[in-house]
């Protein structure tokens, strides 16, 4: 097992090759060098200083497809425009920065965003914040590139070529036997403005960090994307969690008070399966 | 070449060319037409700007639900390996 930190996490790598180990490594470094909202030369920077229309890398412009995928599929509940708002709460710098500040966080509300081919276009006032479908994308990229059986995690945003046991948070493990792994939450990136505790999942209906009950919440789906998108979308609907990756037959489980609850569809893919005999 | 004769070449002359000129007029006439007609009527030529041949929105909006889909767990069988934490 490999490991090594990037996007401001880290990152491990299971049933690697040494080459295979160098092609991850530089696919999450060309990632952050392009989506980092703290890094001073990134595309993402460019493109949230030019504003309006800007023409954008191929790579860029998959990313932005990815984030209006995903917006429009939570009903925009995870919306790739709410940098504007994660700045007003405080987060405006890297994560292992940031300190208290009696200064008090404001809101900042959604804007729009359209991609027609490669030309971006951002609503007045509207900033870029790609960095949780950047990272799930990136795993699911990276394990794409491993040749046998292994897993990428990045943070915990986990895929898996073959099965792995998975340690859940708050206790407890399962095992993935497909498809991909994620936990959002509020527990982690959590810092103080104005005496008033701060986390990154930003609640588009409020522009400021999220009042959901959930502390974290994690979801397996088909990808890595797709977990971490229905994770955070489930984490922001708050009770309504549950139901909502239950319509869509979605396993989750969400922990609140040191105690864990699994919706129907969790509950129903650990049961054991009767095997029909013919 | 008497002056009868003259005034019935002159005449006939006149009335060839006025015949050049209907036919070549029809001709034009005719070319211009069918020129237009193919454009508006003939499927090989656009009426409208050219888009690229899609699917209906409501299918691709069908497809893209479906891309929201679970992965498949299982009860573990041995040590974890690995983590889920929050990001």
């Amino acid at each position: 097992m490999s490991s090594f930190t990037s996007m401001g996490c880290e990152v491990v790598v299971e049933g690697a090759s040494a080459r295979e180990l160098e092609r991850v490594e530089a696919l999450f470094e060309e990632r952050d060098a392009a989506f980092s909202r703290f890094r001073a030369g990134s595309e993402l920077n460019r493109v949230n200083a030019a504003g309006a229309a800007s023409l954008v890398s191929p790579l860029f412009a998959r990313m932005v497809e990815a984030a209006i995928w995903a917006r429009e599929r939570t009903g925009s509940l995870v919306d790739p425009t709410l940098g504007a708002a994660l700045e007003a709460a405080g987060y405006d710098r890297d994560f292992a920065e940031l300190a208290a500040s009696e200064e008090a966080a404001s809101s900042a509300s959604a804007g729009s965003v359209a991609l027609f081919g490669r030309v971006l276009v951002l609503g007045r006032g509207a900033k870029l914040d790609l960095n949780g479908v950047v990272k799930a994308a990136a795993v699911d990229d990276a394990i794409g590139l491993l040749s046998g059986p292994g897993f990428v995690s990045a943070g915990g945003d986990l895929a898996s070529r073959g099965e792995v046991d998975v340690s859940l948070p708050g206790g407890g493990a399962v095992r993935l036997v497909s498809g991909g792994l994620a936990t959002s939450g509020r527990t982690k990136r959590r810092w103080l403005r104005g005496g008033v505790e701060q986390h990154h999942l930003i609640d588009p209906a409020t522009g400021r960090p999220s009042a959901s009950p959930w502390e974290q919440v994690t979801v397996c789906g088909a990808t890595c994307l797709a977990a971490d998108v229905a994770a955070k979308a489930a984490f922001l609907l708050g009770y309504d969690g549950p139901d909502w990756l239950d319509e869509r037959r979605l396993p989750g489980r969400f922990l609140a008070g040191g105690s864990a609850h699994e919706n129907a569809s969790w509950r129903t893919s650990l049961e054991p399966q009767e095997l029909a005999c013919t | 070449m008497d002056r009868t004769a003259e005034r019935r070449i002159a005449a006939a002359r006149r009335r060839a060319a006025i015949a050049k000129l209907v036919l070549g007029g029809i001709g034009a006439f005719a070319f211009l037409a069918s020129a237009a007609f193919a454009r508006v009527a003939y499927p090989g030529h656009h009426k409208q700007p050219v888009k690229a041949l899609s699917p209906p929105k409501s299918f691709v909006s069908i497809v893209r639900r479906n891309q929201l889909e679970a992965g498949i767990l299982a009860p573990t069988e041995g040590d974890p390996s690995v983590v889920t934490a929050q990001t």
